[in-house]
């Protein structure tokens, strides 16, 4: 039934490759998106392959993201960047985003009737063609309310269009064009032009690449209330063509064309490395892996591993692109930023990612502050370099992070904090995961370079099964303990409830210290004993961390400050568990802003804490409840999305950098 | 897009086709109004041929709605395609609307 598949296709996420990707470009089209949308999703739901639609807006200052975000359809997606940057701009980030076999971009007005897309499509899945563009021009064509002035223009640009561009596209500007993957991924790569003439420049590249392309008569309306101002647009339009000339004749089109493919090295702890952060780079990087078609190989810089113990590297392959991993620096020393550059110019990469928080390159002061002024240093050599920071010195506790004992010191080390800010916001772009992170940085520091990149989720789990192995109820915490992250009273919570008559619970400390309180929960083990109720992990490998998960009836954050957007919450989240969560600024933010919820508590309250706990613990449909919301909020953006997100950021400033 | 209107005693029908948007929404707008004006306005939409309707459609006929109840009667919708039911049902104008299957539905409404 139709209209069945149109509801399987807004509430049920589609598996594996989509067929085919549409996006839609869209700059304050709040009047006219909701029934582009629901037209083109009534429509393609029905051809019976999988797709996805993607809403690139370009900067609106309307509603259009709120509305399209509120229809919260499960294969749509709405990419928001920082600033307006022109239609090409907004097209070449939805082509770019997008993971279908082929490609559509159609007009937010819905002037080429979607019903057209077959006769495109057909072009590429059955004649074999890469490129097949929409077209007024070609015989079979139908242009309704058209006025006659603007048929003529038409007609002289594409006279011009022919003889100075010499493509045999007839009609270069329709808003209805689609590619296989490859092609549409390669020339959105290229293309320089982000305002109304990057059709010209794409169709213009096509040709000269070799690609096939086919133009199909379509049916289009010009649809009333068009933002394009004429005169402007021909003037634009005449421009952009001496400029694709200039860019040709300059060699840019052949020395984009030659990069197959993006060099990136990436500064971080990575597995097995136990510094903080490394899980994250784990995902990270393997969903890096699968970039083929914008990276050729990736280089990972990590710290040095104790004795013994070696680093994998990987060729490619099944895997992904090929990966080396360096011991580059080491966690704790003075010399890491020299060490770093060393290593960046004897690798030579396209482009520097650094993964990193205020305390990644050591527990004393002076080693996090030296290491911190890497990836400036990086991007003084020329290297384009984008940090990922996650967390910012303005809301870290620094006595709960172990860092500050008195007021006096933790003044200086704020004003260090503010120094060493300011060297992080010397390179290209830093990347936040947390809304209020990103608007403090801007007030505080006046910074125009900063963005906001969503955390991400890590893995595509199954829906959960809320099953839980027969014995007592784990409660369990994750992490690196000792510093911000006290077990101690958890451990005291649930001795309350037990001796209170609630079911049976056992306490799983899942995780090691951190690297800042080395002893700490040696220390705990020595206090509380390492009785039937309480059990101690220790370092959790990535394939036990399903398990360990999946055996958790309630998952608790104790914490006693927070220093970021938490992996871990995020991982509760895919396996769908219950979570105990501290009254924390931060944190409360991270959950209403991402779909989050669980039980919240008085940081080192012990009382407060178990009745926390004892409310999940007694409700197996709460437990439920919670679990299902929190899965739901973790599939929110994959974290291979995000790293489209790093991978567009960086050829922008590769482009800009090939322009100068 | 065509657009046709014909006139009964039970109430005045105007059926659309094609694309309903911008360009034909002050033909219908007029109708409206001149319908709206005779008592009872009893007005009727057909859209069984439209595949697509925008957003001026759709406040045209919210316009028109409004301007049939101030005079004591209707508008009624009949016979939407699904594109057109899921735009009703994005906007949520499917709440605001009696949409009915048929004409014949559409029509006997009107003395219920």
């Amino acid at each position: 039934m139709p209209y069945g598949d149109y509801e399987t296709w807004k509430t049920t996420p589609i598996e594996g490759e989509p067929y085919l990707s549409i996006i839609i470009p869209a700059y304050n089209e709040e009047e006219r998106i909701i029934p582009t949308i629901g037209a083109i999703a009534s429509h393609v739901s029905e051809l019976g392959f999988p797709w996805e639609l993607i809403i690139s807006d370009d900067g609106s200052k309307d509603s259009t993201v709120q509305l399209v975000e509120e229809l919260g359809f499960a294969n749509l997606r709405v990419l928001k960047p920082p600033r307006n940057t022109g239609k090409g701009g907004a097209v070449r980030r939805g082509m770019l985003a997008a993971h279908g076999k082929y490609l559509l971009f159609s007009d937010a007005d819905n002037s080429t009737p979607i019903e057209e897309v077959q006769n495109v499509l057909r072009k590429l899945d059955t004649e074999g063609y890469d490129v097949a563009v929409g077209s007024r021009a070609a015989l079979g064509a139908e242009e309704a309310h058209r006025s006659p002035f603007r048929r003529f223009l038409s007609w002289g640009l594409r006279w011009i269009v022919r003889n100075i561009l010499r493509t045999g596209v007839r009609d270069t500007q329709c808003g209805f064009k689609m590619y296989t993957r490859e092609a549409g991924k390669h020339l959105h790569t290229v293309q320089t032009i982000d305002g109304f003439a990057f059709d010209l420049e794409i169709l213009y590249l096509a040709s000269k690449f070799g690609y096939r392309v086919a133009e199909v008569p379509v049916t289009w309306i010009d649809a009333p209330g068009s933002k394009v101002d004429t005169r402007k647009e021909v003037q634009r339009f005449l421009k952009s063509l001496v400029q694709i000339k200039l860019n040709d004749l300059r060699g840019m089109y052949d020395k984009v064309n030659r990069a197959p493919g993006m060099r990136v090295a990436v500064i971080t702890p990575y597995p097995p490395s136990k510094g903080t952060l490394n899980e994250y780079a784990y995902h990270f990087v393997r969903a890096l892996r699968q970039k083929r078609e914008d990276v050729s190989e990736i280089i990972i810089l990590s710290d040095e591993l104790p004795a013994g113990e070696q680093y994998a590297s990987d060729r490619g392959g099944t895997e992904g692109v090929p990966l080396r991993v360096i011991a580059a620096w080491r966690f704790g020393a003075w010399n890491n930023a020299l060490r770093i550059l060393r290593a960046i110019r004897k690798t030579k990469p396209d482009v520097v990612l650094f993964n990193i928080q205020f305390a990644s390159f050591g527990s004393g002061k002076v080693s996090a502050v030296l290491g911190l002024v890497a990836p400036g240093l990086v991007k003084m050599f020329g290297y384009p370099t984008i940090v990922l920071l996650h967390n910012i010195m303005e809301t870290v506790d620094l006595k709960s992070a172990g860092f500050a004992k008195n007021p006096l010191l933790e003044a200086i080390i704020r004003i260090f904090g503010n120094i060493v800010t300011r060297m992080l916001l010397k390179v290209d772009w830093v990347a936040l995961t947390i809304p209020k992170y990103v608007e403090i940085l801007e007030q505080k520091y006046k910074a125009n370079n900063v963005l906001l990149a969503p955390h991400g989720s890590f893995v595509e789990t199954p829906v959960p099964s809320f099953d839980l192995p027969a014995g007592p109820l784990q409660i369990m915490a994750f992490g690196k303990f000792g510093t911000y992250k006290k077990v101690e009273p958890m451990i005291e919570a649930v001795n309350l409830l037990q001796s209170n008559g609630h079911p049976p619970m056992e306490v799983v400390i899942a995780g090691t210290d951190s690297p800042n309180t080395p002893g700490y929960l040696e220390g705990v083990r020595q206090q509380y004993g390492d009785g039937t109720n309480l059990r101690f992990t220790g370092y959790v490998a990535e394939e036990d961390v399903p398990r360990i998960f999946g055996d958790a009836a309630v998952v608790v954050f104790p914490y006693t400050s927070t220093t970021g957007s938490s992996g871990v919450l995020h991982q509760a989240g895919e396996y769908g568990k219950a979570v105990v969560l501290p009254k924390i600024g931060d944190f409360a933010e991270v959950i209403s802003e991402e779909g989050y919820t669980g039980e919240f508590f008085e940081p080192e309250n012990v009382q407060s804490l178990a009745d926390a706990i004892g409310r999940l613990v007694d409700d197996p449909n709460r437990r439920r409840e919670i679990g299902t919301q929190n899965y739901i909020a973790s599939r929110g953006l994959p974290i291979g999305e995000v790293v489209d997100w790093y991978l567009l950021h960086f050829q922008e400033i590769l482009k800009s950098r090939a322009k100068r | 897009m065509a657009f046709n209107t014909r006139s009964s005693e039970d109430a005045a029908v105007a059926e659309l086709d094609g694309r309903f948007d911008a360009h034909i929404a002050p033909q219908v707008s007029a109708w409206i109004e001149e319908m709206a004006a005779r008592a009872p306005a009893r007005l009727l939409v057909n859209l069984s041929g439209v595949t697509f309707i925008d957003s001026t459609a759709l406040a045209t006929l919210v316009q028109g709605m409004k301007r049939a109840r101030q005079q004591g009667g209707d508008l009624h919708l009949c016979c939407l395609q699904q594109p057109v039911r899921i735009i009703f049902e994005l906007t949520r104008l499917d709440r605001a609307f009696d949409i009915y299957l048929s004409e014949d539905e559409a029509v006997t409404a009107f003395d219920s």
